[in-house]
C-alpha cells in the first residue's frame, strides 16, 4: 500500500489495485491490461477494538495468523459469499481493520449480515470520513 | 429439600435464586442449578415416562446420556433438563404422558411387553396387508417422544462462530487441560472445549487428595486458574461437540450463560491437530428395573451432592465395579447418606484405601455381589443383591440404588475421525487403533484412572499436538514420555456383563425401551451382528445417542452368543449430541444478490422469487399466468431486467483460443459489430452453457452465459486452458454491468427516442451489436436479439446507471404504454417461440444434439482442442438418445406441471416447461423424449405430481409454436 494505493496480486497473472483515498479517483491507465470493476463490486471496510471477534462470527477465514503481518490479503467466504479481504491491521486484543469486497449484487445482504453479527459489539455504521481519517492516522 | 450450602465443591451460587414453573407450579433453584437438579431439590424423583410402556424414569447420569430427563421446556419438547442451567421464567413439564408423570394412564403399557417383542413393527400387524395401514398411523400417535406445535417459533438468538487455532483439545478436565497448557507453551493458538459448564471433569467434584498438599477439586482449580492466565487458549465451556471431520474439522456448539447474548451457538474449528480427552462415562449395570426412579450412576448420585448440594435419598445401596464407586460411597456417607451396604461386582483388586475407609466407617462391603432387582411401585424402596453367581440373594430396603458396572471411553470423536475401535481385554475398553493424523488421546479414556497419569497422558498428548503443528520441543516431550512411563498405566476393569437376570425388565437402552429380553429375541431369530440387532430392535437410536447401551449392547450380543471373536461397537454418527436444528441454522442470514434494478422494480410492484443467488422479479400483477404482461410484449412493449446474465471481458493475444476451446461454435467468424449465439459442452458433450459473444476489439471479446453459470465460468475457462500457458485475460463483469430488455413491436420506437443513434433496422440488424449513449450520457452496449420472439434491444450499461435508464426507457415507452414484464412472463414468450433455457429443457445428460443445437457446432474445428467435440461425434449416429420435441396438449385449458414424466410402461420423458399460451390459444410446452416417441403426431401420455392415476395426454407438434418463419424478431 502506498499513497492510499492498495495493490494485491491475486494469481500469476492478474493483480487488484483499489484506491482507498477520499476525493478524486485516479484515472484508470490507458492501457488494454486493465478493467475498471468499481461497479462490479461492493466495497466495505471492518475498523475498531472488535473486528476480529465480528469477523468469526461470518467466516472461517484466519486474519490472526501470527507470522503474517498486516496488510495481507485472503480470498474466501465471509458470511458464505466469496470475497476478497485484506487484513489492514491487527492487534492481539482483536482489534484492527480488514477490508472486504464482493460482488455488488450481496451488497445489501452483506452489510445486514454484518450488522446483525456486529449488534452485540455496537458495530455501526461509519461514513467515508471516519474510515480515511483513520486510514492516515495508521499511515501516519 | 435442605441444601448442602457449604461444600467447596458446590457450582451453584445459594445467593440466587432462580424461579421457575413446573407443572404451572412454581418453584425455585439457584444460580447453577440444572433444570434437573431444581427439580429434584424440589422433591420431583418422576421427570417423564419412557417410550414404549410409559414406566417412570428419573435422574440417572447429570450428563443427558439417555432420555429418562428429556422435558418440555417453553415449549420445546427433549430438552435435556440435566444439562439445561435453570433460568428464572422457564416453563417446564413432563412428556410422554396421559396425566401426569407420576400417575400416566398410559401406564398399562408396562403389562403388555409380551405384545411388543424386539422388531415387532416389522414382523406382526403385516398380514393381511389391509391392517398394516391402519396399524401403523396407530403405531404413529403413540411414537415419538414430545409434541411440537406446528406453529411454534423458537425464542432467543442462534449464532455461529468459525474461530481457528492451532491445537483444539475436546475435553477440559485434568488431562484435556493440561494438554492445553503443554501445547501452549510452543506459543500455539489452543482451543479447549470443555461440554460441561465449568472446567474440571472428574477431579472437579471430588475431595480425595491429589497429593500431600491438595484435593482433586483444588487441583481442578489450580488447572484452571493456569488455563485462565494463558492468553493463548481459548477456553468454550458448556461445549459439546457434534462432529469430527477430515483434517481437523470439529464442530461443536455452545450453549450460552445468562449473560451471553445467544441461546445456543454453532462452532465450527479447523485446527491443525487434536487432543481428544473426553474421558469415561458410566457403562449401566444391567439387572431386572435397572432404569427406575432412584436407581443412578454413581457420577450422579456423587456431583448431585458435591456440585448441586442435594443428596440424592436418605437410604442408598451401591451396587458399583470401579474404585470410583467405594470412593463416591465414602464421600456421600460423610455427607450424611445412610449406606446399609456396599456391593463390589469384584471380588478382589479394590484399592486397599476405600476398603479401609469403608472399615472405618463401617460400612458393609459385599465383594462378588451385585444388584439383580430394584423393587418398588415408581421409586426404589428395596434392592435385591446376589452373588454374581447368582447363588446367594438378599433383599435391602433402600431409597436410592447407585449402581454401575464400570466405564467407558467417549469415543465418539475418535470414530468420527475415522479410527477403529478394537476390545482391550484388560480395561474392557473399546479402545481406538489407527488414529486420525495429527489427533492424539489423553487422559482416562486410555484407562488410566490415577490423578498423575492422568495429567502426564495430557501434558504429552498436547506436547505431541503442538509438535504435530511444527514446534520444537523434541526434548521436552521426551521427558515427559519417561514421566509416564514412571506412572501407574491403564487399570483392569470389571467385565461384568449382565447381573444374573433373566431380562425382562432389564433395559439395555433406555430410550428405546429394549430390554436385553429384546436383545435375545432378535439373536434367537438369527441377528448376529450388534449393528443389525441395533437396528432390529432401535437400542442405541434414541436421544441419547447411544450413550447408554453403546458399551453394553455388543458385549451382551457377544455373550449370548457366546462369541469367540472380541465384540464389536456399533457406529456412532454426528451429531455426537442433539442439538436444536436452530442452532445449525445459525442467524441465517440470506445471502441473496439484488440487481441494480432491485428498488426499481420493488416499486413497480414486482413479486420476487429467489431464483439460484438472485432475487428476481417474476411477476407484476396477481395474476400467475401473467396475461397481461405476455401480450404487452406480443403486441406493444416491455421492459424486463436480465441484469442477472454473466457478463465477461476476455482480452489478450490468446483470448480467441481460449473461446475456441470452450464455445462449440469457429468463434474466429465473429464478424465486427455482430453477435455470436454459441453454446458451451461439458466433455461429455452435454451443454452446459449457452450466451453469446461479440467482438469489442482487437483480441478484446464481451460475452454473455447464462445465469446460473456465471459464477462458475471464469473456473470452467481456465480448467480448460490450463496446460497451454495461453496469454489472456479474464474479467467477471456481472455486477459491473446492468442489462434491460426492451421487447415488442414498438420497442424502436421507444429505443430510437433516447438513443444517441440511428437504430432503425438497416442500421441496426438483428443480430448486430452496437456501441452508444442514452441521452448523451449513459453509455450503453446494445444487442439485437430474439429471445422472446419479437423485436429486441438488449441494453448492458454499468451498474450505477440502470436506474437512470429505466426510468428514461419507461419515460419515453410511457405514450405507447410500457409495462415491466417479469421473469415467468419472459419464460413463456420464449416457449412459445421454441427458445430453451438450460435447465429447464435440458438436464445433466442433454446433449447439444438432442437439444436440437447442432447447428452451433462448427465439426473443422479440431475436436480435441474443443471441450465436448468428441463426445459430440461419438453421440451423433446414436439414435437412442432424447430428443426436444414441441407438445400440444388434447385438453388446450390444461398444461401440466413442469417436470412431469412421460410414461408408457416406464419413464419415456419429460415435460421441461408447458404453459397455456395466451398468444396462440393452446396450451403447449417442450419435452424431452426417447427418439421413437419424436415423431409429429405422437400421442404421448403425461404422469403429473399428486395426478392420483389420471393421465394427461399430449401430442407432438412441429416447433416453434409462435412466428415460424422469425419475422418479427427481424422487423
Amino acid at each position: 500500500m502506498n499513497n492510499r494505493i492498495l495493490v494485491s496480486r491475486l494469481n500469476r497473472t492478474q493483480a487488484a489495485v483499489w484506491h482507498l483515498g477520499r476525493g478524486e479517483t485516479p484515472e484508470l491507465p490507458v492501457e488494454p491490461g486493465y478493467t475498471d470493476v468499481s461497479e462490479a463490486s461492493a466495497f466495505l471496510v471492518l475498523f475498531g477494538p472488535n473486528v476480529f471477534s465480528i469477523a468469526e462470527k461470518l467466516t472461517p477465514l484466519d486474519f490472526m495468523q501470527p507470522d503474517r503481518q498486516a496488510p495481507f490479503l485472503l480470498q474466501g467466504p465471509f458470511s458464505h459469499v466469496g470475497c476478497k479481504i485484506i487484513v489492514l491491521a491487527k492487534k492481539k486484543n482483536g482489534s484492527g481493520a480488514i477490508l472486504l469486497t464482493c460482488a455488488r449484487g450481496y451488497a445489501e445482504a452483506m452489510v445486514h449480515a454484518i450488522l446483525a453479527a456486529g449488534a452485540a459489539y455496537g458495530l455501526r455504521p461509519a461514513g467515508e470520513s471516519r474510515f480515511t481519517s483513520w486510514l492516515a492516522s495508521l499511515q501516519d | 429439600m435442605n441444601r448442602l450450602k457449604h461444600l467447596p465443591t458446590l457450582r451453584i451460587d445459594v445467593s440466587k435464586k432462580r424461579f421457575f414453573t413446573y407443572r404451572g407450579k412454581s418453584y425455585w433453584g439457584f444460580f447453577g442449578d440444572t433444570v434437573a437438579t431444581a427439580l429434584y431439590a424440589n422433591e420431583v424423583r418422576i421427570f417423564g415416562r419412557s417410550l414404549k410402556y410409559h414406566r417412570p424414569r428419573g435422574l440417572y447420569s447429570l450428563d443427558g446420556e439417555c432420555s429418562n430427563t428429556c422435558m418440555q421446556v417453553d415449549g420445546v419438547p427433549n430438552v435435556r433438563t440435566e444439562t439445561m442451567l435453570l433460568k428464572d421464567s422457564l416453563q417446564v413439564n413432563e412428556q410422554n404422558v396421559k396425566g401426569s408423570a407420576r400417575f400416566d394412564w398410559m401406564g398399562f403399557m408396562d403389562k403388555l411387553d409380551w405384545l411388543m417383542p424386539a422388531g415387532f413393527y416389522y414382523r406382526i400387524m403385516h398380514k393381511p396387508a389391509a391392517v398394516w395401514p391402519i396399524a401403523m398411523k396407530q403405531l404413529r400417535k403413540v411414537a415419538g417422544l414430545g409434541y411440537l406445535r406446528p406453529d411454534f417459533e423458537m425464542k432467543g438468538s442462534f449464532d455461529e462462530i468459525y474461530p481457528t487455532a492451532d491445537v483444539c483439545v475436546i475435553g477440559g478436565g485434568a488431562a484435556g487441560m493440561n494438554a492445553a497448557l503443554a501445547a501452549a507453551e510452543s506459543g500455539l493458538r489452543i482451543i479447549l472445549l470443555e461440554a460441561r459448564p465449568h472446567l474440571g471433569g472428574c477431579f472437579d467434584y471430588r475431595v480425595s487428595p491429589y497429593d500431600n498438599e491438595k484435593t482433586l477439586y483444588e487441583r481442578a482449580g489450580d488447572l484452571a486458574e493456569q488455563v485462565r492466565q494463558k492468553d493463548n487458549i481459548r477456553v468454550f465451556t458448556h461445549t459439546s461437540v457434534v462432529g469430527v471431520y477430515n483434517n481437523n474439522l470439529i464442530t461443536a456448539f455452545q450453549v450460552g450463560n445468562e449473560r451471553d447474548q445467544f441461546a445456543e451457538r454453532y462452532i465450527e474449528i479447523r485446527a491443525q491437530s487434536v487432543v481428544v480427552a473426553t474421558g469415561c462415562i458410566e457403562r449401566p449395570l444391567l439387572f431386572e428395573h435397572n432404569e427406575k426412579p432412584g436407581v443412578m450412576q454413581v457420577g450422579c448420585a456423587h456431583r448431585l451432592a458435591r456440585t448441586y448440594g442435594l443428596l440424592p435419598g436418605s437410604d442408598a445401596v451401591f451396587s458399583v465395579g470401579h474404585d470410583l464407586g467405594l470412593e463416591a460411597a465414602v464421600d456421600l456417607f460423610d455427607l450424611g447418606l445412610k449406606l446399609p451396604c456396599v456391593a463390589d461386582i469384584r471380588q478382589d483388586g479394590q484399592d486397599p484405601r476405600w476398603l479401609a475407609a469403608l472399615a472405618e466407617r463401617r460400612i458393609p462391603l459385599l465383594q462378588g455381589w451385585v444388584a439383580a432387582k430394584a423393587h418398588g411401585g415408581k421409586q426404589v424402596k428395596q434392592v435385591t443383591l446376589t452373588t454374581v453367581d447368582g447363588t446367594v440373594r438378599r433383599r435391602i430396603s433402600c431409597d436410592v440404588l447407585v449402581a454401575s458396572a464400570g466405564l467407558t471411553p467417549v469415543n465418539g470423536p475418535l470414530t468420527l475421525a475415522g479410527a477403529k475401535l478394537a476390545y482391550d481385554s484388560h480395561t474392557g475398553y473399546f479402545l481406538p487403533k489407527d488414529l486420525a493424523e495429527k489427533m492424539v488421546t489423553a487422559g482416562r479414556m486410555t484407562g488410566r484412572n490415577h490423578p498423575l497419569s492422568i495429567e502426564a497422558s495430557g501434558r504429552l498428548a498436547g506436547l505431541q499436538a503442538a509438535a504435530a503443528c511444527g514446534a520444537d520441543n523434541q526434548a521436552t516431550l521426551t521427558a515427559a514420555e519417561a514421566d509416564l512411563l514412571g506412572l501407574p498405566g491403564p487399570e483392569r476393569g470389571c467385565k461384568l456383563v449382565t447381573a444374573p437376570v433373566k431380562g425382562r425388565k432389564t433395559f439395555i437402552c433406555f430410550d428405546e425401551d429394549t430390554s436385553v429380553k429384546n436383545i435375545k429375541q432378535a439373536v434367537d431369530i438369527g441377528f448376529d451382528g450388534p449393528e443389525l440387532i441395533k437396528r432390529f430392535t432401535s437400542a442405541g437410536t434414541g436421544p441419547g445417542q447411544g450413550g447408554i447401551p453403546g458399551h453394553n449392547l455388543p458385549l451382551f450380543v457377544a455373550h449370548y452368543t457366546a462369541s469367540t471373536a472380541t465384540p464389536k461397537p456399533t457406529t456412532v454418527r454426528p451429531p455426537l449430541v442433539p442439538t436444536f436444528l436452530a442452532t445449525y441454522a445459525g442467524a441465517h442470514h440470506d445471502m441473496s444478490k439484488q440487481t441494480p434494478l432491485h428498488d426499481t422494480q420493488v416499486s413497480a410492484g414486482g413479486v420476487f422469487r429467489r431464483i439460484g443467488v438472485w432475487q428476481r422479479a417474476r411477476y407484476f400483477s396477481s395474476d400467475l399466468d401473467c396475461k397481461e404482461e405476455i401480450l404487452n410484449v406480443r403486441n406493444n412493449v416491455g421492459l424486463l431486467d436480465a441484469s442477472t446474465l454473466g457478463k465477461f471481458r476476455i482480452h489478450g493475444p490468446d483470448a480467441l483460443k481460449a473461446l475456441q476451446r470452450v464455445y462449440v461454435s469457429d468463434m474466429s467468424k465473429i464478424r465486427e459489430g455482430r453477435i455470436k449465439y454459441s453454446a458451451m459442452c461439458n466433455d461429455d458433450g452435454c451443454v452446459i452453457d449457452d450466451g453469446v459473444v461479440v467482438r469489442t476489439g482487437e483480441n478484446d471479446y464481451y460475452f454473455t452465459t447464462s445465469t446460473g453459470r456465471a459464477d462458475a465460468t471464469a473456473e470452467w475457462i481456465r480448467y480448460h486452458t490450463r496446460f497451454d500457458g495461453w496469454d489472456f485475460h479474464l474479467v467477471n463483469l456481472t455486477d459491473a454491468m446492468g442489462v434491460v430488455n426492451i421487447s415488442g413491436p414498438n420497442s424502436r420506437k421507444v429505443l430510437e427516442k433516447v438513443a444517441d443513434t440511428d437504430v432503425s433496422n438497416a442500421a441496426f440488424p438483428f443480430a448486430a451489436y452496437r456501441e452508444f449513449t442514452v441521452n448523451g450520457f449513459i453509455p450503453v452496449r446494445a444487442m439485437r436479439l430474439g429471445f422472446v420472439g419479437e423485436l429486441s434491444f438488449e441494453l448492458h450499461a454499468p451498474s450505477s446507471w440502470m436506474p437512470a435508464l429505466w426510468e428514461i426507457l419507461e419515460e419515453a415507452g410511457r405514450e405507447f404504454g410500457i409495462r415491466n414484464f417479469g421473469v415467468e412472463a419472459q419464460n413463456v414468450l420464449r416457449m412459445e417461440k421454441g427458445h430453451i433455457i438450460l435447465g429447464q429443457e435440458s438436464e445433466q445428460r442433454t446433449n447439444l444434439l438432442d437439444l436440437g443445437l447442432g447447428f452451433l457446432w462448427d465439426r473443422a474445428k479440431s475436436a480435441a482442442r474443443t471441450v465436448g467435440a468428441v463426445a459430440l461425434r461419438q453421440a451423433e449416429p446414436d439414435t437412442g438418445r432424447l430428443k426436444l420435441v414441441g407438445i400440444q396438449m388434447e385438453d388446450n385449458a390444461r398444461a401440466p406441471k413442469d417436470g412431469s414424466i412421460i410414461v408408457e410402461d416406464r419413464v419415456r420423458g419429460y415435460v421441461g416447461t408447458a404453459r397455456k399460451s395466451f398468444t396462440i390459444g393452446k396450451a403447449v410446452g417442450m419435452a424431452l423424449v426417447e427418439s421413437p416417441l419424436s415423431e409429429i403426431g405422437m400421442r404421448l401420455a403425461i404422469y403429473e405430481d399428486e395426478c392420483n392415476g389420471r393421465l394427461l395426454y399430449a401430442s407432438v407438434v412441429s416447433m416453434p409454436f409462435y412466428d415460424p418463419e422469425g419475422r418479427r424478431m427481424k422487423m
